[in-house]
Protein backbone atom coordinates (compact mmCIF):
# COMPACT_ATOMS: atom_id res chain seq x y z
CA UNK A 1 0.00 0.00 0.00
CA UNK A 2 1.36 3.42 -0.93
CA UNK A 3 1.52 6.28 1.55
CA UNK A 4 -1.16 8.20 -0.36
CA UNK A 5 -3.57 5.25 -0.29
CA UNK A 6 -2.83 4.68 3.40
CA UNK A 7 -3.67 8.31 4.18
CA UNK A 8 -6.93 8.17 2.24
CA UNK A 9 -7.95 4.89 3.86
CA UNK A 10 -7.28 6.19 7.37
CA UNK A 11 -9.03 9.49 6.87
CA UNK A 12 -12.03 7.87 5.18
CA UNK A 13 -12.84 6.19 8.48
CA UNK A 14 -14.29 9.56 9.43
CA UNK A 15 -16.96 9.28 6.76
CA UNK A 16 -20.50 8.44 7.83
CA UNK A 17 -21.65 4.91 6.96
CA UNK A 18 -23.60 5.99 3.87
CA UNK A 19 -20.36 7.29 2.31
CA UNK A 20 -17.89 4.62 3.36
CA UNK A 21 -18.07 2.93 -0.03
CA UNK A 22 -17.25 6.20 -1.73
CA UNK A 23 -14.25 6.35 0.59
CA UNK A 24 -13.23 2.95 -0.68
CA UNK A 25 -13.61 4.21 -4.25
CA UNK A 26 -11.29 7.16 -3.50
CA UNK A 27 -8.73 4.89 -1.84
CA UNK A 28 -8.66 2.47 -4.78
CA UNK A 29 -8.44 5.32 -7.26
CA UNK A 30 -5.49 6.73 -5.29
CA UNK A 31 -3.84 3.32 -5.40
CA UNK A 32 -4.23 3.18 -9.18
CA UNK A 33 -2.25 6.39 -9.79
CA UNK A 34 1.26 5.49 -10.82
CA UNK A 35 3.13 8.73 -10.11
CA UNK A 36 3.59 9.13 -6.33
CA UNK A 37 3.41 12.93 -6.44
CA UNK A 38 0.14 12.83 -8.42
CA UNK A 39 -1.26 10.23 -6.05
CA UNK A 40 -0.37 12.43 -3.10
CA UNK A 41 -2.06 15.48 -4.63
CA UNK A 42 -5.13 13.37 -5.38
CA UNK A 43 -5.07 12.07 -1.77
CA UNK A 44 -4.78 15.57 -0.33
CA UNK A 45 -7.90 16.63 -2.25
CA UNK A 46 -9.78 13.60 -0.91
CA UNK A 47 -8.58 14.27 2.64
CA UNK A 48 -9.72 17.90 2.48
CA UNK A 49 -13.19 16.86 1.38
CA UNK A 50 -13.48 14.05 3.95
CA UNK A 51 -12.51 16.41 6.77
CA UNK A 52 -15.06 18.99 5.62
CA UNK A 53 -17.69 16.25 5.36
CA UNK A 54 -16.82 14.79 8.78
CA UNK A 55 -16.88 18.17 10.52
CA UNK A 56 -20.25 18.96 8.96
CA UNK A 57 -21.58 15.58 10.00
CA UNK A 58 -20.11 15.99 13.48
CA UNK A 59 -21.75 19.36 13.96
CA UNK A 60 -25.04 18.03 12.68
CA UNK A 61 -24.99 14.97 14.92
CA UNK A 62 -24.15 17.11 17.93
CA UNK A 63 -26.86 19.67 17.36
CA UNK A 64 -29.64 17.53 15.91
CA UNK A 65 -31.26 14.95 18.16
CA UNK A 66 -31.76 11.72 16.29
CA UNK A 67 -35.22 10.18 16.37
CA UNK A 68 -33.91 7.23 18.33
CA UNK A 69 -32.50 9.34 21.11
CA UNK A 70 -34.87 12.25 21.27
CA UNK A 71 -37.90 10.59 22.79
CA UNK A 72 -36.82 10.60 26.41
CA UNK A 73 -33.75 11.66 28.32
CA UNK A 74 -31.62 8.85 29.65
CA UNK A 75 -32.52 7.71 33.17
CA UNK A 76 -28.83 7.25 33.97
CA UNK A 77 -28.08 10.81 32.97
CA UNK A 78 -31.06 12.13 34.89
CA UNK A 79 -29.88 10.25 37.98
CA UNK A 80 -26.35 11.55 37.48
CA UNK A 81 -27.54 15.14 37.10
CA UNK A 82 -29.58 14.80 40.31
CA UNK A 83 -26.54 13.35 42.10
CA UNK A 84 -24.36 16.20 40.85
CA UNK A 85 -26.82 18.81 42.10
CA UNK A 86 -27.19 17.06 45.48
CA UNK A 87 -23.43 16.55 45.90
CA UNK A 88 -22.70 20.17 45.02
CA UNK A 89 -25.35 21.23 47.52
CA UNK A 90 -23.77 19.07 50.21
CA UNK A 91 -20.42 20.56 49.27
CA UNK A 92 -21.84 24.02 49.85
CA UNK A 93 -23.02 22.85 53.27
CA UNK A 94 -19.50 21.64 54.05
CA UNK A 95 -17.90 24.88 52.85
CA UNK A 96 -20.36 27.01 54.84
CA UNK A 97 -19.95 24.98 58.04
CA UNK A 98 -16.15 24.85 57.66
CA UNK A 99 -16.02 28.64 57.35
CA UNK A 100 -14.89 28.91 53.73
CA UNK A 101 -15.01 32.39 52.16
CA UNK A 102 -18.31 33.26 50.49
CA UNK A 103 -16.45 33.53 47.18
CA UNK A 104 -15.80 29.77 47.33
CA UNK A 105 -19.49 29.02 47.73
CA UNK A 106 -20.41 31.44 44.95
CA UNK A 107 -17.89 29.91 42.57
CA UNK A 108 -19.11 26.35 43.19
CA UNK A 109 -22.74 27.39 42.70
CA UNK A 110 -21.78 29.25 39.52
CA UNK A 111 -19.90 26.19 38.25
CA UNK A 112 -23.01 24.06 38.85
CA UNK A 113 -25.16 26.48 36.87
CA UNK A 114 -22.55 26.68 34.09
CA UNK A 115 -22.28 22.90 33.96
CA UNK A 116 -26.05 22.51 33.77
CA UNK A 117 -26.21 25.10 30.99
CA UNK A 118 -23.62 23.08 29.08
CA UNK A 119 -25.11 19.66 29.83
CA UNK A 120 -28.87 20.14 29.68
CA UNK A 121 -29.13 20.90 25.93
CA UNK A 122 -27.45 17.53 25.26
CA UNK A 123 -29.58 15.61 27.75
CA UNK A 124 -31.69 13.98 25.04
CA UNK A 125 -28.82 13.60 22.58
CA UNK A 126 -25.88 11.30 22.34
CA UNK A 127 -22.59 13.05 21.63
CA UNK A 128 -20.72 9.74 21.75
CA UNK A 129 -21.21 8.83 18.11
CA UNK A 130 -18.54 8.55 15.44
CA UNK A 131 -17.07 10.63 13.92
CA UNK A 132 -18.06 13.43 16.33
CA UNK A 133 -16.61 11.71 19.39
CA UNK A 134 -13.34 11.01 17.58
CA UNK A 135 -12.88 14.70 16.77
CA UNK A 136 -13.80 15.68 20.34
CA UNK A 137 -11.39 13.09 21.79
CA UNK A 138 -8.47 14.38 19.74
CA UNK A 139 -9.35 17.97 20.65
CA UNK A 140 -9.45 17.10 24.36
CA UNK A 141 -6.11 15.30 24.14
CA UNK A 142 -4.50 18.26 22.38
CA UNK A 143 -6.07 20.63 24.92
CA UNK A 144 -4.45 18.75 27.80
CA UNK A 145 -1.11 18.72 25.97
CA UNK A 146 -1.34 22.48 25.51
CA UNK A 147 -2.11 22.84 29.21
CA UNK A 148 0.99 20.81 30.06
CA UNK A 149 3.08 22.98 27.73
CA UNK A 150 1.62 26.45 28.25
CA UNK A 151 -0.56 26.28 31.38
CA UNK A 152 -0.04 27.94 34.73
CA UNK A 153 2.84 26.50 36.70
CA UNK A 154 2.86 25.86 40.46
CA UNK A 155 5.62 23.96 42.30
CA UNK A 156 6.78 22.30 39.10
CA UNK A 157 3.34 21.21 37.88
CA UNK A 158 1.41 22.69 34.95
CA UNK A 159 -2.19 21.61 35.36
CA UNK A 160 -4.13 24.85 35.26
CA UNK A 161 -5.21 27.67 33.00
CA UNK A 162 -6.36 31.11 34.11
CA UNK A 163 -9.45 32.80 32.75
CA UNK A 164 -9.34 36.18 34.44
CA UNK A 165 -9.56 35.56 38.17
CA UNK A 166 -10.78 32.00 37.72
CA UNK A 167 -8.28 29.14 37.59
CA UNK A 168 -9.47 26.01 35.80
CA UNK A 169 -8.07 22.48 35.76
CA UNK A 170 -8.83 21.23 32.22
CA UNK A 171 -8.09 17.60 33.08
CA UNK A 172 -10.88 17.55 35.64
CA UNK A 173 -13.24 19.08 33.10
CA UNK A 174 -12.48 16.95 30.06
CA UNK A 175 -10.81 13.70 31.11
CA UNK A 176 -13.80 11.96 32.78
CA UNK A 177 -15.95 12.56 29.68
CA UNK A 178 -13.13 11.31 27.46
CA UNK A 179 -12.67 8.11 29.48
CA UNK A 180 -16.37 7.24 29.58
CA UNK A 181 -16.69 8.00 25.89
CA UNK A 182 -13.73 5.75 25.09
CA UNK A 183 -15.25 2.94 27.14
CA UNK A 184 -18.24 3.09 24.79
CA UNK A 185 -16.65 3.91 21.45
CA UNK A 186 -13.23 2.40 20.92
CA UNK A 187 -11.56 3.30 17.66
CA UNK A 188 -8.30 4.80 16.49
CA UNK A 189 -9.46 8.37 17.04
CA UNK A 190 -10.80 7.96 20.58
CA UNK A 191 -7.76 5.84 21.46
CA UNK A 192 -5.45 8.55 20.12
CA UNK A 193 -7.32 11.16 22.15
CA UNK A 194 -6.91 9.16 25.37
CA UNK A 195 -3.23 8.47 24.66
CA UNK A 196 -2.57 12.19 24.08
CA UNK A 197 -4.40 12.92 27.33
CA UNK A 198 -2.48 10.46 29.51
CA UNK A 199 0.85 11.57 28.01
CA UNK A 200 -0.11 15.17 28.82
CA UNK A 201 -1.05 14.21 32.39
CA UNK A 202 2.27 12.44 32.92
CA UNK A 203 4.00 15.52 31.58
CA UNK A 204 2.08 17.98 33.81
CA UNK A 205 2.49 15.79 36.07
CA UNK A 206 -0.80 14.73 37.67
CA UNK A 207 -0.66 11.25 39.13
CA UNK A 208 -4.24 11.48 40.41
CA UNK A 209 -5.73 12.03 36.97
CA UNK A 210 -3.48 9.47 35.24
CA UNK A 211 -4.50 7.08 38.00
CA UNK A 212 -8.13 7.83 37.21
CA UNK A 213 -7.41 7.04 33.56
CA UNK A 214 -5.78 3.72 34.48
CA UNK A 215 -8.73 2.83 36.73
CA UNK A 216 -11.32 3.71 34.09
CA UNK A 217 -9.45 1.95 31.28
CA UNK A 218 -8.86 -1.10 33.45
CA UNK A 219 -12.53 -1.27 34.36
CA UNK A 220 -13.58 -0.79 30.74
CA UNK A 221 -11.15 -3.48 29.59
CA UNK A 222 -12.42 -5.93 32.18
CA UNK A 223 -15.97 -5.33 31.02
CA UNK A 224 -15.17 -5.59 27.32
CA UNK A 225 -11.66 -6.58 26.22
CA UNK A 226 -10.36 -5.55 22.82
CA UNK A 227 -7.09 -4.43 21.27
CA UNK A 228 -7.60 -0.63 21.47
CA UNK A 229 -8.40 -0.80 25.18
CA UNK A 230 -5.39 -3.03 25.92
CA UNK A 231 -3.02 -0.71 24.04
CA UNK A 232 -4.40 2.44 25.67
CA UNK A 233 -4.35 0.76 29.11
CA UNK A 234 -0.68 -0.16 28.62
CA UNK A 235 0.23 3.41 27.64
CA UNK A 236 -1.78 4.84 30.54
CA UNK A 237 -0.08 2.48 33.01
CA UNK A 238 3.34 3.56 31.75
CA UNK A 239 2.33 7.22 32.07
CA UNK A 240 1.05 6.54 35.60
CA UNK A 241 4.46 5.17 36.59
CA UNK A 242 6.14 8.23 35.05
CA UNK A 243 3.82 10.56 36.97
CA UNK A 244 4.38 8.65 40.21
CA UNK A 245 8.13 8.92 39.77
CA UNK A 246 7.82 12.69 39.91
CA UNK A 247 6.83 13.76 43.43
CA UNK A 248 3.75 15.92 43.85
CA UNK A 249 5.24 19.10 45.31
CA UNK A 250 2.09 21.18 44.99
CA UNK A 251 1.14 22.33 48.51
CA UNK A 252 -2.32 21.40 49.75
CA UNK A 253 -4.92 24.14 49.34
CA UNK A 254 -7.46 24.64 52.10
CA UNK A 255 -11.03 23.56 51.24
CA UNK A 256 -9.69 21.92 48.04
CA UNK A 257 -7.17 19.18 48.88
CA UNK A 258 -7.39 16.57 51.60
CA UNK A 259 -10.98 17.50 52.44
CA UNK A 260 -11.86 13.92 53.39
CA UNK A 261 -9.25 14.13 56.12
CA UNK A 262 -9.93 17.68 57.33
CA UNK A 263 -13.74 17.84 57.16
CA UNK A 264 -14.15 16.06 60.47
CA UNK A 265 -12.31 18.94 62.18
CA UNK A 266 -15.15 21.21 61.12
CA UNK A 267 -17.72 19.00 62.85
CA UNK A 268 -19.96 16.04 62.17
CA UNK A 269 -22.27 17.90 59.78
CA UNK A 270 -19.40 18.95 57.53
CA UNK A 271 -17.90 15.48 57.55
CA UNK A 272 -21.25 13.83 56.83
CA UNK A 273 -21.94 16.27 54.00
CA UNK A 274 -18.59 15.48 52.37
CA UNK A 275 -18.90 11.71 52.63
CA UNK A 276 -22.55 11.49 51.53
CA UNK A 277 -21.85 13.86 48.67
CA UNK A 278 -18.88 11.77 47.57
CA UNK A 279 -20.87 8.54 47.68
CA UNK A 280 -23.65 10.15 45.65
CA UNK A 281 -21.16 10.74 42.84
CA UNK A 282 -20.73 6.98 42.46
CA UNK A 283 -24.44 6.18 42.49
CA UNK A 284 -25.08 6.56 38.71
CA UNK A 285 -22.47 3.93 37.90
CA UNK A 286 -24.40 1.27 39.84
CA UNK A 287 -27.41 1.56 37.53
CA UNK A 288 -25.27 0.49 34.60
CA UNK A 289 -24.16 -2.85 35.98
CA UNK A 290 -27.32 -4.58 34.77
CA UNK A 291 -27.07 -3.25 31.26
CA UNK A 292 -25.57 -4.73 28.12
CA UNK A 293 -21.79 -4.67 27.63
CA UNK A 294 -21.27 -1.28 26.00
CA UNK A 295 -23.48 0.46 28.55
CA UNK A 296 -21.97 -1.54 31.41
CA UNK A 297 -18.46 -0.60 30.26
CA UNK A 298 -19.39 3.08 30.20
CA UNK A 299 -20.99 3.02 33.65
CA UNK A 300 -18.07 1.05 35.10
CA UNK A 301 -15.58 3.51 33.61
CA UNK A 302 -17.65 6.39 34.98
CA UNK A 303 -17.62 4.94 38.48
CA UNK A 304 -13.94 3.96 38.34
CA UNK A 305 -12.91 7.44 37.18
CA UNK A 306 -14.62 9.28 40.02
CA UNK A 307 -13.71 6.65 42.61
CA UNK A 308 -10.03 6.96 41.63
CA UNK A 309 -10.13 10.77 41.79
CA UNK A 310 -11.70 10.54 45.26
CA UNK A 311 -9.17 7.92 46.37
CA UNK A 312 -6.32 10.22 45.31
CA UNK A 313 -7.93 13.02 47.30
CA UNK A 314 -8.30 10.71 50.29
CA UNK A 315 -4.67 9.64 50.41
CA UNK A 316 -2.84 12.54 48.74
CA UNK A 317 -2.96 16.29 48.30
CA UNK A 318 -5.24 16.25 45.29
CA UNK A 319 -8.56 18.05 44.74
CA UNK A 320 -11.66 16.46 46.26
CA UNK A 321 -14.22 16.47 43.47
CA UNK A 322 -17.55 18.34 43.58
CA UNK A 323 -17.94 18.46 47.38
CA UNK A 324 -14.86 20.67 47.89
CA UNK A 325 -14.01 24.10 46.55
CA UNK A 326 -13.39 23.98 42.80
CA UNK A 327 -15.63 24.39 39.80
CA UNK A 328 -13.68 22.27 37.33
CA UNK A 329 -14.75 18.98 38.91
CA UNK A 330 -18.39 20.09 39.05
CA UNK A 331 -18.42 20.96 35.35
CA UNK A 332 -16.39 17.84 34.56
CA UNK A 333 -18.80 15.59 36.42
CA UNK A 334 -21.79 17.06 34.62
CA UNK A 335 -20.06 16.72 31.25
CA UNK A 336 -19.06 13.13 31.98
CA UNK A 337 -22.73 12.22 32.48
CA UNK A 338 -23.27 13.10 28.81
CA UNK A 339 -21.05 10.22 27.79
CA UNK A 340 -23.29 7.74 29.57
CA UNK A 341 -25.52 5.83 27.17
CA UNK A 342 -29.25 5.71 27.17
CA UNK A 343 -30.84 2.75 28.93
CA UNK A 344 -30.06 -0.48 27.19
CA UNK A 345 -30.92 -3.30 29.49
CA UNK A 346 -29.42 -6.73 29.01
CA UNK A 347 -31.65 -8.60 26.53
CA UNK A 348 -33.57 -11.53 27.99
CA UNK A 349 -32.13 -14.96 27.36
CA UNK A 350 -33.55 -16.62 24.29
CA UNK A 351 -35.68 -19.68 24.86
CA UNK A 352 -34.42 -22.90 23.25
CA UNK A 353 -35.87 -23.30 19.80
CA UNK A 354 -36.75 -19.63 19.57
CA UNK A 355 -34.87 -18.42 16.57
CA UNK A 356 -35.75 -14.82 17.29
CA UNK A 357 -36.57 -12.27 14.65
CA UNK A 358 -35.55 -13.06 11.12
CA UNK A 359 -32.33 -11.33 10.08
CA UNK A 360 -32.76 -8.26 7.96
CA UNK A 361 -32.24 -8.71 4.28
CA UNK A 362 -28.90 -7.31 3.14
CA UNK A 363 -29.09 -4.02 1.38
CA UNK A 364 -27.53 -3.50 -1.99
CA UNK A 365 -24.51 -1.88 -0.39
CA UNK A 366 -21.34 -3.58 -1.45
CA UNK A 367 -18.53 -3.67 1.05
CA UNK A 368 -14.86 -3.85 0.17
CA UNK A 369 -14.76 -7.56 0.95
CA UNK A 370 -18.06 -8.00 -0.85
CA UNK A 371 -16.99 -6.53 -4.11
CA UNK A 372 -13.64 -8.31 -3.98
CA UNK A 373 -15.49 -11.62 -3.64
CA UNK A 374 -17.77 -10.74 -6.51
CA UNK A 375 -14.92 -9.69 -8.70
CA UNK A 376 -13.07 -12.88 -7.87
CA UNK A 377 -16.13 -14.91 -8.80
CA UNK A 378 -16.89 -13.08 -12.04
CA UNK A 379 -14.17 -12.37 -14.52
CA UNK A 380 -16.46 -9.98 -16.37
CA UNK A 381 -17.24 -6.54 -15.04
CA UNK A 382 -19.39 -6.59 -11.97
CA UNK A 383 -22.24 -4.16 -12.07
CA UNK A 384 -23.06 -2.35 -8.88
CA UNK A 385 -25.71 0.28 -8.82
CA UNK A 386 -24.61 2.99 -6.46
CA UNK A 387 -28.18 4.15 -6.04
CA UNK A 388 -28.62 1.44 -3.45
CA UNK A 389 -25.78 2.86 -1.38
CA UNK A 390 -27.58 5.94 -0.22
CA UNK B 1 -34.99 15.87 -6.61
CA UNK B 2 -32.79 17.83 -9.00
CA UNK B 3 -31.91 21.30 -7.87
CA UNK B 4 -33.26 24.02 -10.05
CA UNK B 5 -30.28 26.34 -9.65
CA UNK B 6 -27.78 26.43 -12.48
CA UNK B 7 -24.82 24.10 -12.34
CA UNK B 8 -21.33 25.27 -11.51
CA UNK B 9 -18.67 25.49 -14.21
CA UNK B 10 -16.95 22.46 -12.69
CA UNK B 11 -20.15 20.41 -12.77
CA UNK B 12 -20.71 21.42 -16.40
CA UNK B 13 -17.16 20.44 -17.29
CA UNK B 14 -17.47 17.04 -15.64
CA UNK B 15 -20.87 16.42 -17.22
CA UNK B 16 -19.39 17.31 -20.61
CA UNK B 17 -16.57 14.81 -20.20
CA UNK B 18 -18.92 12.08 -19.03
CA UNK B 19 -21.31 12.80 -21.91
CA UNK B 20 -18.41 12.76 -24.34
CA UNK B 21 -17.41 9.33 -23.08
CA UNK B 22 -20.89 8.04 -23.93
CA UNK B 23 -21.36 4.43 -22.90
CA UNK B 24 -17.71 4.06 -21.89
CA UNK B 25 -16.76 4.16 -18.24
CA UNK B 26 -14.68 7.02 -16.80
CA UNK B 27 -12.45 6.99 -13.76
CA UNK B 28 -12.09 9.55 -10.99
CA UNK B 29 -8.47 10.43 -11.59
CA UNK B 30 -8.94 10.80 -15.36
CA UNK B 31 -11.91 13.09 -14.78
CA UNK B 32 -9.84 15.17 -12.36
CA UNK B 33 -7.05 15.59 -14.85
CA UNK B 34 -9.20 16.31 -17.87
CA UNK B 35 -11.64 18.65 -16.11
CA UNK B 36 -8.78 20.22 -14.16
CA UNK B 37 -10.57 19.80 -10.83
CA UNK B 38 -9.36 18.56 -7.48
CA UNK B 39 -10.43 15.17 -6.20
CA UNK B 40 -12.07 16.91 -3.22
CA UNK B 41 -14.32 18.74 -5.65
CA UNK B 42 -14.98 15.84 -8.01
CA UNK B 43 -16.19 13.20 -5.57
CA UNK B 44 -18.89 15.27 -3.85
CA UNK B 45 -20.13 16.14 -7.35
CA UNK B 46 -20.18 12.48 -8.41
CA UNK B 47 -22.01 11.54 -5.21
CA UNK B 48 -24.60 14.24 -5.83
CA UNK B 49 -25.07 13.23 -9.47
CA UNK B 50 -25.49 9.61 -8.44
CA UNK B 51 -27.99 10.49 -5.72
CA UNK B 52 -30.00 12.45 -8.27
CA UNK B 53 -30.00 9.55 -10.72
CA UNK B 54 -27.77 11.20 -13.31
CA UNK B 55 -24.86 8.84 -12.84
CA UNK B 56 -24.31 5.13 -12.60
CA UNK B 57 -21.18 3.50 -11.26
CA UNK B 58 -19.57 0.13 -11.15
CA UNK B 59 -16.44 -1.53 -9.84
CA UNK B 60 -14.05 -2.68 -12.53
CA UNK B 61 -11.98 -5.73 -11.70
CA UNK B 62 -8.27 -5.45 -11.00
CA UNK B 63 -5.89 -5.40 -13.93
CA UNK B 64 -2.21 -6.31 -13.77
CA UNK B 65 -0.57 -3.60 -11.69
CA UNK B 66 -3.85 -1.85 -10.95
CA UNK B 67 -6.37 -2.39 -8.18
CA UNK B 68 -10.12 -2.66 -8.76
CA UNK B 69 -11.44 0.75 -9.73
CA UNK B 70 -14.68 2.60 -9.49
CA UNK B 71 -15.97 3.80 -12.84
CA UNK B 72 -18.75 6.16 -13.85
CA UNK B 73 -21.00 6.99 -16.76
CA UNK B 74 -24.12 9.07 -17.28
CA UNK B 75 -27.62 7.67 -17.25
CA UNK B 76 -30.14 8.87 -19.82
CA UNK B 77 -31.23 11.57 -17.37
CA UNK B 78 -27.59 12.54 -16.88
CA UNK B 79 -27.08 12.88 -20.62
CA UNK B 80 -30.10 15.17 -20.84
CA UNK B 81 -28.68 17.23 -17.97
CA UNK B 82 -25.34 17.47 -19.77
CA UNK B 83 -27.02 18.67 -22.97
CA UNK B 84 -29.01 21.28 -21.03
CA UNK B 85 -25.85 22.47 -19.25
CA UNK B 86 -23.00 22.74 -21.72
CA UNK B 87 -19.61 23.92 -20.50
CA UNK B 88 -19.23 27.66 -20.25
CA UNK B 89 -16.86 29.35 -22.61
CA UNK B 90 -14.55 30.86 -19.99
CA UNK B 91 -11.03 29.51 -20.29
CA UNK B 92 -10.93 28.35 -16.69
CA UNK B 93 -13.99 26.17 -17.10
CA UNK B 94 -13.11 24.63 -20.44
CA UNK B 95 -12.08 21.03 -20.02
CA UNK B 96 -8.41 20.58 -20.63
CA UNK B 97 -7.43 17.67 -22.78
CA UNK B 98 -4.12 16.21 -21.76
CA UNK B 99 -2.37 13.13 -22.94
CA UNK B 100 -3.11 10.16 -20.72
Amino acid sequence: MTAAEWIVRRICRLLPPRLTDWGEAMAQETASIERPSAALIFAVGCVAWVIRQALGQALQSALTPSKATSDQPSRSRTTALACAIAATGLGLVYLAVAGAPMRHLTLNATALIAGLILALPFRRRDPVSPPFIGVISIALGIGLLLTAALGDEASGARRWISLGDVVLQPSLIGLPFLLVAFARTRNILTATGVILAVVALAWQPDAAMVGAAVAALGAATLTRRDRPSLIVLAVASACFLVALARPNAVPAAQFVDGVFRTASAAGGVASLAVWIGALLLLLPSLSGLRQEREAAAAHTAFGATWLAIMTAALFGDYPTPVVAYGGSAIVGYLLSTLALPRESHRPPLQAPGDAGPAPKAKSGRLSDAGYRRRIAGHPARTQTRLSSWT
Amino acid sequence: MTRSRSLSPVARAVLFLLAEAGASWSHGYDLCRRANVKSGTLYPLLIRLEEQGHLEAQWLPAEPGRPPRHAYRLTAAGRRLAIENPPRASPSSTPVERPA
